[in-house]
């Protein structure tokens, strides 16, 4: 039997650094007047109890986590911390049904943004930055988990940013708690600066520092509902594009700019990559708006730049109806829904680094047509990639479309038409936030969905977010037998 | 959204004879809008620059109507209300092309609207958001029937059709009614103008109803409108 003590333990400190967090919430609805600021209190001393008496029951001097405790771990986290976030959401103003709550938690906390609430413009804000709390924490959480907990458990290719890689002009840096101290202090320094920014272009103190947040953490969620449009500000739409796009590289390499080496974010094939995608796929979507739609030139270039990037990032702010857009942009945005950003950013979906490998192999094949005996071997940022890995990434492809699939699937037996199922479960697996059509499409919410549907939902988000094999391989026996 | 033209294709309507053919010929000059002043009034009902219209077809829960889903209450009128203006709100393309189809009812003129190649009433009633009113097209009773078998927004709930509960709140006196449920303002203007005002409106929150100056509440936009109450045009 797998000891969970180490996994308590952890959660349990946790639990207590969430209810500092609902203490923010708490002061901003009481200085605004708000009543809620009392439900964020109860549940900021509920959360701690709770955490506390975690931490305090599960001690153990010294422990090491094994590779199994700590895929127990990733879910157990993610799923706890959910459960007690969605507290304010069922106990305040909004009064949401446990479904709905525990489905905009796990939305939020695995930044994929598709919500079950309108009237966001009418909201306390506290609710409102409680909601952008939640994805800043996932977003980090995310990065922190890339570096020190996922290659250790050789997830989908992800061994291949191990720690023990991690150079800087030829000196090796300290461990991963150090490494994540380090991108902790860059994501919040990046964060105040598009607030800072964001102010600066005309929104408010909350609006600025929750688009900030939701930008930085490709999460999407916004003040209003009508998102980002309701600024109508080109300016606004440009710093907005660049956070998000600054969300999607990977912050290791930030941190390596920090300390000098500006070298390895300018010559990472993975940025280089995720840019050159963005690029094209704006460009395609800008000529259409332009050419087939009568957009003016700028129009269109604002349009397409920042819904590509908000789709592709997995930000999903759903501030414009592209779906009116046209066939075209329709299906180049879903299909760039699974693409998602680099790894180790706080961007989701499959990742740049897995198509990359995935063309590399597939190029050596189609070199082995040509000459049967040639020996090729398939490259990723100029090194070359082990079977081990290769075989890990296709498995990562397999998985990840039989959860899409099978996802789809039970949503269809849910009574959800072919476009709803197919769009959702895509936007839930690759945290994204909006689907398609007149149900969940991007002037639509997640409100109107059955409960079951809802459930699915949201434990598609958290299979993706947590990279499917982490979540997959609790449902395996060998994995209980040890 | 400011690059955004609305098309107003209003037919030219004799009189309150009823018309349900097909946009004919005779069809009045375009008119072009601008679509800041385009609002959703509830689910069912929209304004553009000062002309009130029926979404043809549907009947969405009122603005202060609740609906029960598994014993909490929920907020359908308001729900649907907010998902009209997204629908609204969110297109960037010049899309939204009304046409009038039917005499007026309930003092707003009856259209169909369409944005880009899709009908608003069709996407009300897929999302689960209204019901389909007696006597209408195939293809709204098919999206209603869509929706109720995948127990979408309202029909996942229990819910009385808006057309009762409207009947039973619009019976209740003054004194009788409760904010929550009629949450439509009927403010008299300094210049003597008789307005009502939706919760979605932008100056709704600051408005104080005196009943000694003749201000009223609502149960819903139709009783507000039969009473002889106009929007107002500007402003919002």
């Amino acid at each position: 039997m797998l000891d969970f003590r180490p996994v308590f333990l952890i959660t349990g400190v946790l639990l207590t650094a969430l209810a500092a967090l609902m203490c923010i919430p708490a002061a901003v609805d009481w200085a605004a007047g708000n009543p809620d600021w009392r439900v964020f209190l109860v549940s900021a001393l509920v959360t701690l109890f709770v955490g506390v008496a975690m931490a305090l029951t599960n001690r153990i001097g010294g422990a090491r986590l094994s590779i199994r405790q700590a895929f127990a771990l990733t879910t157990v986290i993610w799923l706890i911390l959910t459960l007690f976030a969605s507290l304010p959401f069922r106990f305040g103003e909004l009064g949401l049904s446990f479904t709905d709550a525990y489905f905009e938690a796990m939305s939020g906390i695995t930044t994929t943004g598709s919500t079950v609430l309108t009237g966001l413009d009418t909201l306390s804000p506290g609710i409102l930055l409680w909601r952008a709390i939640l994805q800043w924490v996932g977003g980090l959480g995310i990065i922190v988990m890339a570096i020190s907990v996922l290659p250790m458990l050789s997830v989908g290719g992800m061994q291949m940013f191990r720690v023990e890689a991690f150079e800087t002009g030829g000196k090796a840096l300290p461990r991963a708690a150090q490494i994540s101290s380090g991108v902790t202090v860059i994501f919040v320094a990046v964060t105040a600066a598009w607030a800072f920014a964001l102010w600066l272009a005309g929104m408010t103190g909350l609006e600025a520092a929750v688009h900030a947040m939701t930008t930085i953490a490709t999460g999407g969620f916004s003040t209003s509902d009508a998102s980002v449009g309701r600024f109508d500000s080109a300016l606004i739409d440009a710093i907005i594009t660049a956070g998000m796009l600054v969300g999607g590289v990977p912050f290791v390499l930030y941190l390596k700019a920090v300390r000098g080496d500006y070298r390895a974010l300018l010559k990472d094939s993975q940025v280089h990559w995720y840019l050159a995608i963005l690029l094209a796929a704006s460009a395609a979507v800008a000529a259409w708006l332009w050419l087939s739609q009568g957009m003016s030139v700028p129009q269109a270039l604002r349009y397409a730049t920042f819904n590509v990037v908000s789709i592709m990032t997995g930000t999903g702010y759903a501030s414009t109806d592209y779906t009116l857009w046209g066939a075209f942009p329709v299906g180049l945005l879903f299909f760039l829904t699974f693409v998602g950003g680099c790894a180790g950013s706080t961007a989701c979906g499959i990742k740049v680094f897995r198509f990359q490998i995935l063309y590399s192999v597939a190029a050596v094949q189609l070199r082995k047509l040509h000459h049967p005996h040639g020996v090729f071997i398939p490259h990723y940022n100029g090194r070359p990639v082990s079977d081990e890995i290769v075989t890990s990434v296709l498995g990562y492809f397999f998985i990840f479309g039989a959860c899409f699939a099978g996802l789809a699937l039970a949503l269809n037996l849910f009574g959800l038409d072919f476009v709803t199922a197919i769009s959702s479960a895509a936007t839930a697996i690759a945290n994204v936030g909006p689907g398609l059509g007149p149900i969940v499409g991007p002037a639509s919410t997640f409100q109107s969905l059955p409960d079951p549907a809802k459930w699915l939902l949201a434990a598609g988000m958290l299979v993706g977010r947590l990279e499917v094999f982490t979540v997959i391989i609790l449902f395996t026996r060998s994995f209980w037998r040890g | 959204m400011k690059g955004r033209t609305i098309l107003l294709t209003a037919l030219a309507m004799a009189g309150a004879v009823s018309f349900a053919g097909p946009p004919a010929a005779t069809a009045a000059p375009a008119l072009i809008v601008d679509p800041e002043t385009t609002r959703a009034i509830d689910g069912d009902t929209l304004q553009i620059d000062g002309t009130v219209l029926q979404l043809q077809g549907i009947d969405a829960p009122e603005l202060g109507q609740t609906c029960v889903h598994k014993g909490r209450a929920q907020h359908c009128g308001l729900d649907a209300a907010y998902k009209l203006r997204q629908v609204i709100e969110k297109g960037v393309i010049p899309k939204i092309v009304c046409v009038e189809v039917a005499a007026p009812a309930d003092g707003a003129r009856v259209a169909t609207c369409r944005e880009g190649d899709r009908d608003l009433s069709e996407i009300m009633l897929r999302a689960g958001y209204a019901v389909a009113l007696p006597g209408a097209a195939a293809s709204y009773v098919a999206a209603e029937r869509a929706a109720r078998r995948a127990s979408l927004g309202i029909w996942g709930t229990v819910f009385a059709l808006p057309r009762d509960w409207r009947r039973v709140h619009e019976a209740l006196n003054d004194e009788s009614r409760d904010r929550a449920s009629c949450p439509i303002k009927g403010k008299t203007s300094d210049e003597g103008l008789r307005l009502y005002y939706s919760p979605l409106d932008d100056e709704y929150e600051g408005l104080r109803i005196d009943r000694a100056n003749g201000d009223r509440m609502f149960c819903s936009d139709d009783e507000a409108r039969l009473d002889g109450w106009k929007r107002p045009k500007e402003g919002m």
